[in-house]
């Protein structure tokens, strides 16, 4: 019985976990990018005030 | 050696950083909620098993949550609290949050070095911090400060290298170039912690695992905003936050719901096998349906997978 029900929780871990690791990732990248864009654009002087 | 003072700015940064961007709105994001609810769980099961009435934690942090919140859950089962620190910015923070939660009156805020206490020997029933014992290569000074000035316990509880969280958060602070501040791997082990205690003497009670819910732990990652952006977007709100002071309790103290604890701790007593006598009720249902959902996945765990996936790792130890 203990290891049923051990066996059950291990499954439905696995179940919810690998979807939100990939979101995880997918944020991850969405963050890096976003980041890297902003950077890019502060670097071409977009972000910046003229006169 | 002892603690370098590279590692003591580190430390600083790091704590100060969090103050910084910490959420003073106690929605925390469910990781951070979640990990709250099931380490209140031990707290609960531990504070009554050991009596624990006077307590220290040092360094007191809040990591990504809010400053100064992990000990509450001693002070809303009635012990009076001390919260030491090097950073004035944290310790102000910390105060905000207690007055906040009406628990003020229980605390004591000290800055500090963290290993120069200005406590007497022996005041504390039980001393104790969270994710801080890694970020010293040599904390020899530190397990013994705490153990100088507690009168029986010293609890270590940290990050665990093995959870798969650990490598994803290290690609983040790369892709993002940022400072490496979360410690040394090495020290986020049971050998290591263990180690640590018995080279001050001290017996090991119990060593156990805590928060293994069936996502990454992703440190501080600043996914709440981006969860709380991606959702609003499609209509949705994110929330997930421990808004009262009884943390979903109805009169605000903790009393157990089924008789048993579910804190998974083994008995430490000289080979790390075995469990724990004596644990008591710890465990009541949370007012987010969904924690329950996942703590009674995480109570059922195998116990080989929970060292591995656990986010963190803890041992408790006696005089």
């Amino acid at each position: 019985m203990a290891l049923v029900r051990k066996s059950l929780a291990l499954l439905a871990w696995l179940v919810i976990e690998i979807p939100t690791t990939l979101f995880v990732v997918f944020v991850m990248i969405k963050v890096y990018l976003e980041e890297r864009n902003s950077k890019r654009r502060t670097k071409r002087g977009y972000n910046v005030k003229r006169a | 050696m002892g603690i370098t003072s590279k590692e003591r700015d580190t430390v600083l940064r790091f704590i100060e950083r969090n103050v910084r961007v910490a959420p003073r709105d106690l929605d925390e994001g469910i990781g951070t909620v979640y990990e709250r609810v099931v380490i209140d769980d031990y707290f609960r099961d531990l504070q009554k098993r050991c009596n624990l009435k006077n307590i220290l934690e040092n360094p007191a942090d809040g990591v990504t949550g809010v400053p100064g919140m992990n000990s509450l859950e001693f002070a809303r089962n009635g012990a009076t609290v001390t919260l030491s620190n090097p950073s004035d910015k944290m310790l102000d923070g910390a105060r905000a949050v207690w007055v906040n939660q009406g628990l003020v009156d229980q605390a004591t805020f000290v800055k500090c070095p963290v290993d120069q206490l200005p406590f007497e020997d022996d005041t504390f029933d039980m001393v104790w911090n969270y994710c801080m014992f890694e970020r010293f290569k040599d904390p020899s000074t530190l397990v013994a400060e705490m153990k100088r000035v507690s009168n029986r316990y010293v609890l270590i509880m940290t990050q665990n290298v093995y959870n798969w969280g650990t490598m994803f958060h290290k690609v983040y602070h790369n892709i993002g170039n940022l400072e490496w501040d979360h410690g040394y791997d090495e020290q986020m082990t049971f050998p290591a912690i263990r180690k640590a205690l018995r080279g001050q003497g001290m017996h090991l009670l119990e060593e156990g695992t805590v928060d293994i819910p069936p996502w990454l732990d992703t440190w501080d990652m600043p996914l709440r905003g981006v969860l709380k952006q991606l959702l609003g977007s499609v209509g949705m709100k994110w929330e997930w936050k421990i808004s009262s002071p009884s943390n979903g309790s109805p009169n605000g103290h903790a009393h157990g719901t089924n008789g048993h604890s579910h804190a998974h701790a083994h008995a430490a007593n000289g080979n790390g096998n075995g469990h724990a006598a004596g644990a008591g009720s710890g465990t009541r249902k949370s007012s987010l349906p969904m924690v329950n959902v996942v703590r009674d996945i995480e109570h059922n765990l195998p116990t080989w997978f929970r060292k591995y996936q656990a986010h963190h790792l803890y041992i408790l130890a006696e005089k």
